[in-house]
């Protein structure tokens, strides 16, 4: 079966001014050589360090931005390179739901207008009241009627981020790149919204890449999770796996600082401080990317970490966890 | 103990071609100083609208502002605009839910806390431009004084997020508010901002209202806990209280919605059933009423009136507003919430 996307060797590197000492370009490496799949109805949970290129990867698969090199194939077909033209017609149905709401809705249009115009655009269900199917789509993502005429800064933060998944399920994609999709709802609404995300899944055999820094909803929502660091992606694993026995030692030193709603658990979790050098993303380390704030980093690290096979994970590391 | 903040009867009620919105509606509390206050709830339950409140920021809006907020002896719903002026950065400093927004997309990052400083300090450019690159190192940006010179655009999400918290630090301000401040932050760096946050506490007796969905950063941080509901507190405590043995219905769907980190996962999240309140037409009686599992239980009629903040036990500082008689709360709490936890 081909799967709905084939990632390989993604590569995008964003230019950065110029060195003065010796005039040479150089470059912030967002995104370096980042290779997965993801299935029909599959959703594939995408987490790491903020700065590590987890937005960049779902603004090159979305076609928002050029890729540097690497091949991205949807549905079998190479789009990286697409024209414009001729994505035009695949555009529909791949969605993203942007990580700032408010910077991604036009101030200027109200809330009606701004989740019909994809609608209009594209033609979807010509001949049905556009008004009816946008209060539809409100209703569903838990906003009132009395929304519809509002501008976007009217709007709480949760709001907003509910405006963008209801502009994203308007034109029903085959594909949705969901960068924090949940992160400023109360967790409430967001379980409602999850499970309205999953039933959908279901439903049309919809596949999602989910970015989000709360691990506990990736586990929840995604079958497999790849853990991005400084631009590589560093583990894929099964959601349990992941969680259960975490093998790069950045995935263990993630999993060990997540926060316990339990007053009583806070203490008695040993956190892994992670301390060394953060990576410039300039210049980043040659070797495992990690290795300067890695605990367990040898001489050997400096060079390419072998990508090996453990139980249900792959990782790419010296001395893994096991 | 000394408050350091006191909201009283806060009401914030916005005019709309559609109605009255009355985002909030009636809110009342302190911080003290060095401590920490935590506002949960509902999306849309009128959190931020607060916060803005407290800063000053709804002056010359459309908006109408009724209540008292009173810090370092100043009521900032009487004061002018200079008058208020004058509390921002050092009083109080606020870290804005929108990062993106609340940056400038044409000016460098850098400039834009350096000139955030020296508004509030009298020091040369050049060491407003020091602090902003220590400030922006503190915060865990590599390469700090190379990307001082970027604009907002280059940066992630979370770097964006750090950016502003770097800007509101760099005064020490005596109450900071902080709305959202990681939810775009991985844990690990989370756990880092979290420490820096303690550390301002430590070393300037700081006081912080942080607004979160997070109950776990709740747990880490906040010394006690206002939940809010419909432009409404409902419940107020320590956060043990809040968090261990919550008396409210609502905070009792919050608990049960977390998803799990550990264990099997469930094939669907527990929520609470409906959808928010709309805020021009509250429902009649609580504003929860609608979405309540438990008010049949309830001897008063839920849809009634709005049950009053009161002390769940005499003498208690943890408030709940709910119908329901304590005895049933304790008891439905046993039986019905604590095993889902
Ligand atoms: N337009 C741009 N120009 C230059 N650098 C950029 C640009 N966009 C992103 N970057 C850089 O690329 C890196 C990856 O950014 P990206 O937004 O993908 O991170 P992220 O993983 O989504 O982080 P977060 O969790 O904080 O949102 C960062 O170092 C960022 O500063
Ligand atoms: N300018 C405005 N005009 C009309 N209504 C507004 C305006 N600003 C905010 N509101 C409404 O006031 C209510 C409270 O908004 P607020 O931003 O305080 O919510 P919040 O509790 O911070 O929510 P979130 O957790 O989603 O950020 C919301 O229902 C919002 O729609
Ligand atoms: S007052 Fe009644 S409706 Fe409101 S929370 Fe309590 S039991 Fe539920
Ligand atoms: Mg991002
Ligand atoms: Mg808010």
């Amino acid at each position: 079966m081909t799967p709905l996307l084939k990632v390989t060797d993604l590569t995008k590197h964003f230019p950065s001014k110029n060195n003065k000492i010796f005039g040479k370009r150089e470059f912030v490496h967002a995104v370096d050589n980042v290779s997965f799949e993801l299935n029909v109805g599959e959703t594939l949970g995408l987490v790491g360090e903020s700065g590590c290129g987890k937005s960049t990867t779902g603004r090159l698969i979305t076609k928002l931005i050029p890729t540097t090199s690497g091949s991205i194939e949807f549905e079998g077909r190479e789009i990286s390179k697409m024209k414009a033209s001729e994505f035009k017609e695949l555009r529909p149905q791949i969605q993203m739901i942007f990580q700032d709401p408010y910077a991604s809705l036009n101030p200027r249009h109200t809330v009606g207008t701004i989740i019909a115009t994809p609608l209009k655009i594209h033609g979807i269900n010509p001949g049905v009241d556009v008004k009816k199917q946008v209060q539809e789509l409100l209703e569903i993502v838990g906003l009132n009627p009395e929304h519809y005429n509002r501008y976007p800064h009217e709007f709480s933060g949760g709001q907003r981020q509910r405006i963008g998944i209801a502009r994203a399920l308007a034109l029903k994609p085959k594909l949705i790149i969901a960068d924090e999709p949940v992160s400023a709802l109360d967790v409430s609404i967001q379980a409602q919204i999850l499970n309205l995300l999953q039933s959908l899944q279901s439903d049309f055999n919809l596949s999602f890449i989910f970015i989000a820094h709360d691990l506990a909803v990736v586990k929840h929502f995604a079958q497999r999770v790849a853990v991005m660091y400084a631009g590589n992606i560093v583990e894929v694993s099964d959601h349990v796996s992941l969680y259960a026995s975490p093998k790069h030692p950045y995935t263990k030193a993630l999993m060990s600082a997540v926060p316990s709603a339990d007053p009583d658990a806070s203490g008695a979790r040993e956190r892994i401080r992670l301390s060394g050098d953060i990576p410039n993303p300039i210049d980043p380390p040659t070797g495992c990317r990690f290795r300067s704030r890695c605990w367990k980093a040898q001489d050997i690290c400096a060079t390419k970490p072998p990508l090996l096979q453990i139980g249900k994970s792959m990782v790419a590391c010296h001395f893994p966890e096991n | 103990m000394t408050a350091i903040l006191q909201v009283k009867d806060l009401k914030v009620h916005f005019q709309t071609d559609d109605g009255l919105v009355k985002a909030v509606d009636g809110v009342s509390f302190e911080i003290e100083a060095g401590k920490t206050l935590g506002i949960v709830g509902e999306s849309g339950s009128g959190k931020s609208v607060t916060s803005l409140a407290i800063m000053g920021l709804h002056k010359g809006s459309r908006a109408a502002v009724s209540g008292e907020i009173l810090i370092d002896g100043v009521d900032v719903n009487q004061a002018t605009e200079a008058e208020v002026n004058k509390l921002r950065g050092k009083s109080m400093a606020m870290i804005f839910q929108d990062s993106l927004a609340a940056l400038h997309p044409f000016f460098k990052v850098g400039d834009q806390i350096a000139e955030a400083y020296q508004v509030h300090n009298k020091v040369s450019k050049k060491a407003a431009q020091q602090v902003a690159v220590e400030m922006l190192g503190r915060v865990g940006i590599p390469n700090p004084t190379q990307r001082m010179e970027d604009f907002p655009h280059q940066f992630s999400g979370g770097m964006r997020q750090r950016v502003m918290i770097a800007m509101s630090l760099s005064c020490n301000p005596k109450l900071l508010i902080a709305d959202e401040p990681t939810t775009a932050l991985d844990v690990t760096v989370q756990a880092q901002i979290l420490d820096l946050l303690r550390d301002l506490q430590r070393e300037f007796g700081s006081s912080i209202l942080m607004i979160t969905h997070d109950l776990g950063v709740v747990a880490e941080i906040a010394d006690d806990v206002l939940l809010m509901y419909a432009g409404k507190a409902i419940e107020r405590g320590t956060v043990r209280e809040l968090l261990k043995t919550p008396e409210h219905p609502y905070a009792w769907g919050l608990l049960t919605s977390i998803p799990k980190l550990t264990g099997a996962t469930d094939s669907e999240l527990l929520a609470i059933p409906g959808t928010p309140p709309s805020l021009i037409t509250l429902p009649s009686g609580c504003s929860f009423s609608p979405r309540c599992s438990y008010k049949n239980r309830s001897k008063v009629d839920c849809e009634s009136a709005m049950p009053e903040l009161a002390g769940v036990k005499s003498n208690s500082s943890h408030l709940v507003s709910c119908h329901l008689s304590e005895t049933d709360r304790v008891a439905i709490f046993k039986s019905e919430i604590a095993p889902k936890l």
